[in-house]
């Protein structure tokens, strides 16, 4: 029997425009915080118009506030975005993105690596912020009954 | 002593021995501490974290070992598990400052500097000189905040002993805060660090780079060792450097990388830029281009999963469709490679299962095109939005159901896949052995799936992965309760149960094209497969959750659920037979819709064979589901058309048996009993071979006597059975048993058909135990349906005092044979011997004349071969007997039904059809036959080959009427075709109301075809003959067909959107009263029409204000504008929520004016 092939539909893929990503003018590869952030300066510059407008607010930023309310509770949590996220993961995926190795060229984690060539150069005896360092591990030096027990295992060269 | 020269393995084991052998304390003490010590000095996480396991379960009382268990987590990346660990400490031992310290430098490496400065904060709290605390609080704090801040500088301690620390501190914030290069220079000078050491060198190495142009950065690349720390400092500051620009960046990497090509460092780092550049050019919406840079990254980092998922995004975006159904299809490739390298983690399997969600989410609903539809019901002012099947788009576009199933199942597949391995996570905690059993099996059947979406490499992961659920169904136990499912076994539960409503839905309301028979399978059995993994609390869960949102189909199953099972308790527990009857139910449905459907759109006219198969088909539902009164009905409508009367019958008499009350097809079945009345009057019943609820297919395979026994047992009237047992009993030389089946044939078999053939049975049961006696293998070569072989044996049998049976038998073989006179004597020679009367109706017909048999005999070849699609054969058999017979009236009937056969595969086609091969025939009507095969016209030559039937054989007369009947039909339907295509044509030249005329004056037949009604109403629509209009669409109301009620569902719709379209234009032309009067009439059906109507009133009202200004006439003019705003007003809410900006546009406009 001819084994079914892989379906090729006419109707193309399209993203949705009114993702909430899209609604709120955020990248769906933004982080929690960003968005967070951007949720609430959208919604305090709602507020301030209204409180502006007083009694004679018409219904712009009422609708306004309740879409954003819409949106958080669509993507405005880590649970809440993760369970949008899996119904909806043509927004992430129809985007361009980097990869989790492009991270490396970050700032922070540059910095991370100066540690670490430090930790190369200076030894582990150094004093630095690293999980290889010996004061971590060992803040008040060894044992000397255990530097008597390992003596025989150490390495001359 | 350095520790670094220590062989820690040898260590651990000669100091485990020691343990081992002394058992002292002093043993405990020093394994513990060197397997917690060897987390440090290990490059392998397996040897490091068993090490740590170790040193806990050795000495549990030492906090360090735990602490160090965390330590050893954070060297290898695993930031969460050194987290989890250090929270896990006891009181007293989580606020000690290195436990704090720790936990800081952990939480800062998450990324989370505030958290990071609070915990080292506490950490300084408890002890104010710790040095490593007050470093990591002054970094964390740096961090935290973009500027300001280095006057905090001044409280660390300066030594030798933090020159390290200081260095650190100075290099990263010379990195992390640009900004404030010169005043981290202005630390330095200050002498912070020893001047001279290699700490001071390093610090201003960092520092100097930071200050550096690319180029040089470059250079300090080049010169650094390769795949050094140095060079990835050197490297990521590079990339920092051109962070705003990417095609920069590209040039001078690619640049570095043609001089130092064995650098991966470089690689990675060019790639990265690259990737940038297309994150960039995607953003300014240059798609061509970030496709190339996207390309380039592939060529480079061929493994790397985002680039495949990049090219597909942008294929998509550039709207290549072809393009990008490759390029997804490659990443899903590419996924299932690796899975096969084993990466099967649940984050991998959610990056597996996403583009499978995407595209089951595109194909369920994307508009008018996806499976699904939303469809929205006006209930005063409610307007209720419900799930429906989207059947034009399935009919249009299968592949777009096909997506929907192989992706959802896909999806749900590495859903479960993602669980992992435990069988109460990855068979969703199984209530019994049978039920794991079962979920395993449907969840195998679901990884088919994916060797459809990804040949080869989809097909050996289905094999890895099914092997994988059978594992895990092995050694399920009976359980007695259920235990909470976590939150990831939860969600995937859930999608099955969603896809199982929504397969409900398809069930029950998709009408599936016969001629698509896979796609209908490939439906079947995904609901077979998703049918195990329903359980009635996650419904319950989702309906309570759902109830808000956008429509789904899980009320729809749960409806159903209540109907069958007849529930009507609030709660619901279901056992798994009564969630096998629901899914019984289901499958049994969606085969009488095939059904239904094919004998709708053949508007009856099936040949008989067809008629057998689709009743088949009705037999295999009525197995999943015996209490179907839909299914009774098609039953009793189909077998009544094939003249099957007396299964027919039991149809109707099953259907009145499963109807409830008053049942909406009760009247149309009392409409097939009148019919199955008149037919038996005219003597027309036919039998089924299999006979109702027959199970031809299962049986056929079935050799075993006993349980052929069995099922006649169950189908006491199926001479199909009877004759197949008493031929196994006959080759068993069980002759006793066969004549007793024989006898209970003629006892239960009391239909005239069945009477005769039960009687044919017995009288030849009687006469091929003789033929065996004397010759044992003529008479198995006779049962075995080559029954012309025995004839030789029959020769050397004496017919002189022979039994009448054998001569009987004997006429069969010579039938067989075509030794038609010697046949006919030997059935005269049966008669005359014959002493039981019952044989006597037998015998006969076939002792007055052998030629009834040998038409019957012709037919049954002929109605094969049409079956088959042999015209060929077909022609040259009836050729063969009209020119070997002594009456061949009766074929001139059948030349004519099979040229129709052969006429109507070729309508429209422009091809001619198979004509009758040349014949010479000795009877009187030669001429005309002749002159009717002569016509050029196939319709034509039908026609009076029929008429020829008629008027020389009167059995054939009401066939062949028919058969003209039919023709007439046919010429019907092509006349309706050509005046659609001519109609579509002027549609097309913008001749509306010509097209309308080529469709004017069809007849009766015009206002029964749907398309004719359909073309009509919308070129009335055009014309703005909106009356006419609705007189069409309420004929085409009345219709059946799918198309029908589809296109009468949409008219409302489209007539708005046309009166919408008219009154606009007068508007334009400022006859307002008549855009008035269209306006008016203008019944909105969704609210977003309610919109549009508002505006368009308000948009008259507007145009027609600003005349009456014009005119000078500001009286009118602002009672009319006033009119407007009020329209508009009415509908403001609303056109924000929808963002109608023409509405909007015009309110502010009208405000503006009327203030």
């Amino acid at each position: 029997m001819r084994q079914p092939t892989r379906p090729r539909p006419k109707t193309r893929l399209a993203i949705d425009p009114d993702n909430a990503y899209a609604r709120l003018g955020s990248s769906p590869l933004a982080s929690i915080d960003e968005i967070k952030k951007l949720l609430s300066d959208k919604r305090g510059k709602a507020m301030a118009a209204r409180r502006a407008k007083g009694q004679a607010a018409a219904g712009e930023e009422e609708a306004e506030i309740i879409e954003l309310q819409d949106i958080e509770k669509q993507i405005g949590s880590p649970i809440a975005r993760a369970a949008y996220d899996r119904e909806h993961p043509q927004n992430a995926l129809l985007t361009v993105q980097p990869s989790s190795r492009d991270k490396a060229f970050e700032p922070a984690r540059v910095a991370s690596f100066v540690t670490s060539w430090f930790v190369e150069e200076l030894g582990p005896e150094a004093m630095l912020l690293h999980p290889d360092a010996y004061w971590l591990w060992i803040p008040g030096g060894l044992d000397p009954d255990l530097v008597a027990q390992l003596e025989p295992f150490t390495s001359l060269e | 002593m350095e520790l670094s020269r220590i062989n820690w393995s040898a260590a651990a084991v000669e100091l485990a021995d020691e343990h081992h052998r002394t058992k002292t304390p002093r043993a405990r003490r020093a394994l513990a501490a060197v397997s917690s010590l060897r987390g440090r000095f290990s490059d392998d996480f397996t040897v490091a974290a068993a090490s740590a396991v170790r040193a806990v379960e050795l000495e549990p009382l030492d906090p360090m070992h735990r602490v160090r268990e965390a330590l050893m987590r954070l060297r290898f990346g695993d930031v969460e598990g050194a987290i989890a660990r250090l929270d896990a400490l006891g009181e007293g031992v989580s606020d000690l400052p290195l436990v704090l310290v720790i936990k800081a430098l952990a939480t800062a490496r998450r990324g989370e500097p505030r958290t990071a400065r609070n915990i080292a904060d506490r950490a300084l709290q408890v002890d104010a000189k710790h040095a490593g605390a007050k470093f990591l609080h002054t970094e964390t704090n740096l961090a935290a905040q973009a500027k300001g801040g280095l006057d905090k500088l001044a409280e660390l301690p300066k030594g030798a002993a933090y020159d390290a620390a200081w260095a650190d501190l100075l290099s990263k914030l010379a990195i992390t805060r640009p900004g404030d290069t010169r005043a981290v220079a202005a630390q330095l000078d200050r002498g912070v660090i020893t001047k001279g050491t290699r700490a001071d060198s390093l610090a201003r190495t960092v520092i100097a780079w930071t200050a550096a142009s690319a180029d040089e950065l470059a250079a300090a690349v080049a010169a650094q060792p390769k795949d050094s720390r140095a060079e990835q400092v050197a490297l990521g500051l590079l990339q920092l450097k051109l962070d705003d620009d990417a095609t920069a960046a590209v040039k001078i990497l690619r640049g570095l990388q043609a001089r130092e090509p064995d650098r991966a460092a470089v690689r990675r780092a060019l790639v990265s830029a690259m990737t940038r550049l297309a994150v960039d050019e995607a953003a300014s919406e240059r798609f061509a281009a970030a496709l190339r840079a996207v390309q380039v990254c592939l060529e480079l980092e061929p493994h790397e999963p985002v680039h495949h998922q990049n090219r597909a995004a942008l294929f998509t975006l550039l709207g290549e469709h072809e393009a990008s159904l490759d390029a997804w299809s490659e990443l899903d490739r590419h996924h299932y490679r690796l899975a096969l390298l084993g990466r099967l983690d649940p984050v991998s399997t959610r990056r597996y299962g996403a583009p499978h969600r995407m595209f089951s989410q595109a194909a369920r609903l994307s508009g008018r095109t996806g499976v699904f539809l939303v469809e929205e019901t006006r209930k005063g002012a409610l307007t209720e939005k419900e799930l429906v099947v989207n059947q034009e788009a399935i009919d249009r576009d299968p592949e777009q159901l096909r997506q929907w199933l192989h992706h959802t199942r896909a999806a749900l597949v590495w859903g479960f896949a993602g669980l992992g391995t435990q069988q109460n996570r990855v068979l969703l905690a199984p209530s019994s052995p049978a039920v794991a059993e079962a979920r395993a099996e449907s969840l195998c059947a679901l990884t088919q799936s994916l060797a459809v979406l990804v040949p080869d490499e989809g097909d050996r992961l289905a094999q890895r992965l099914s092997a994988r659920f059978r594992t895990a169904a092995q050694g399920a136990q009976m359980r007695y309760s259920t235990p909470e499912p976590d939150a990831d076994a939860l969600a995937v539960h859930r999608l099955a149960v969603e896809t199982y409503a929504e397969l409900a839905l398809l069930c029950i309301r998709w009408e599936p094209d016969p001629n698509k028979r896979a796609l209908f399978d490939e439906v079947l059995e995904t609901v077979r497969a998703v049918s195990t993994l329903f359980d009635e609390r996650v419904l319950e869960g989702l309906l309570a959750e759902r109830r808000d949102g956008p429509p789904t189909a899980l009320g729809f199953l749960e409806s159903i659920m209540r109907v069958v099972l007849e529930i009507s308790t609030r709660e619901v527990h279901l056992d798994p037979q009564q969630r096998k009857r629901i899914a019984n139910m289901l499958t049994a449905n969606l085969r009488v819709n095939i059904v239904e459907r094919r004998v709708v759109d053949s508007q009856s006219e099936l040949s008989r064979h067809e008629i057998e198969g689709l009743v088949e088909q009705l037999d295999l539902a009525r197995k999943d589901d015996p209490e179907s009164a839909k299914l009774e009905y098609w039953a009793a409508h189909l077998l009544m058309v094939g003249d099957f009367l007396d299964e027919a019958v039991e149809a109707i008499s099953a259907f009145h048996k499963v109807a409830k009350g008053d049942h909406p097809m009760a009247s149309r079945i009392e409409r097939i009993q009148e019919l199955i009345d008149e037919k038996r009057k005219a003597g027309r019943t036919k039998q089924r071979q299999g006979g109702i609820g027959g199970a031809p297919i299962a049986s056929r395979d079935d050799k075993d006597i006993a349980m052929r026994e069995q099922e006649l047992e169950v189908q006491p009237t199926s001479m199909h059975l009877y004759t197949e047992l008493c031929h196994e009993l006959a080759m068993a030389d069980r002759w006793r048993d066969a004549h007793a089946w024989a006898g209970r044939a003629l006892a239960r078999c009391l239909t005239p058909a069945g009477q005769t053939r039960a009687r044919e049975l017995a009288l030849e049961l009687l006469g091929l135990e003789i033929l065996g006696r004397a010759d044992t293998a003529a008479m198995a070569t006779f049962i075995a349906g080559a029954r012309a072989s025995a004839v030789p044996a029959f020769d050397k049998i004496s017919s002189s005092d022979s039994e009448a049976s054998l001569e009987y038998v004997r006429g069969l073989s010579l039938l067989a044979a075509d030794r038609r006179n010697l046949a006919q004597a030997a059935f005269k020679l049966a008669f005359e011997r014959c002493k039981r009367g019952i044989f006597l109706a037998v015998l006969r017909p076939l002792a007055q004349d052998v030629e009834t048999a040998v038409l019957e005999a012709a037919k049954k070849e002929i109605d094969t071969a049409l079956a088959e699609g042999r015209l060929r054969d077909a022609f040259e058999r009836i050729a063969e007997r009209m020119t070997s017979v002594s009456r061949p009236e009766p074929y001139v009937l059948e030349l004519a039904r099979t040229q129709l056969s052969a006429l109507l595969p070729t309508i429209g086609t422009g091809d001619a059809p198979l004509a009758p091969p040349p014949l010479r025939v000795d009877a009187p009507w030669k001429v005309e036959l002749a002159a009717a095969l002569g016509a050029k016209d196939p319709a034509i030559r039908i026609r009076l080959l029929a008429e020829l039937a008629a008027k020389v054989h009167d059995p054939s007369a009401r066939e062949a009427a028919a058969l003209i009947r039919k023709l007439d039909d046919l010429d019907e339907q092509l006349g309706l075709a050509s005046a659609l295509e001519q109609s579509s044509k002027k549609a097309a030249a913008g001749n509306t109301a010509a097209a309308l005329e080529v469709l004017g004056d069809l007849g009766p037949a015009g206002d029964r075809s749907a398309r004719v009604l359909r073309q009509r109403a919308i070129l009335l629509l055009k014309l703005e003959r909106f009356d006419d209009a609705d007189i069409e669409i309420a004929k085409l109301a009345q219709l059946p067909e799918p198309l029908a009620r589809e296109f009468a569902g949409r008219y409302p719709g489209l007539l708005f959107r046309q009166k919408i379209a008219s009154a606009s234009g007068h508007v334009r032309a400022k006859d307002f009263a008549q855009a008035r009067l269209l306006l008016d009439a203008c019944v909105p059906t969704a609210p977003d029409q309610e919109v549009e109507l508002a505006y368009c009133r308000g948009y008259c009202a507007a145009a027609d204000g600003y005349r009456a200004h014009q005119e000078g006439d500001r009286v009118n003019a602002k009672r009319l504008l006033l009119e407007a705003l009020k329209h508009v007003e009415a509908k403001l809410g609303e056109a924000r929520t929808m963002r109608h900006e023409r509405l909007l546009e015009l309110y502010t406009q009208l405000e503006k004016d009327v203030g």
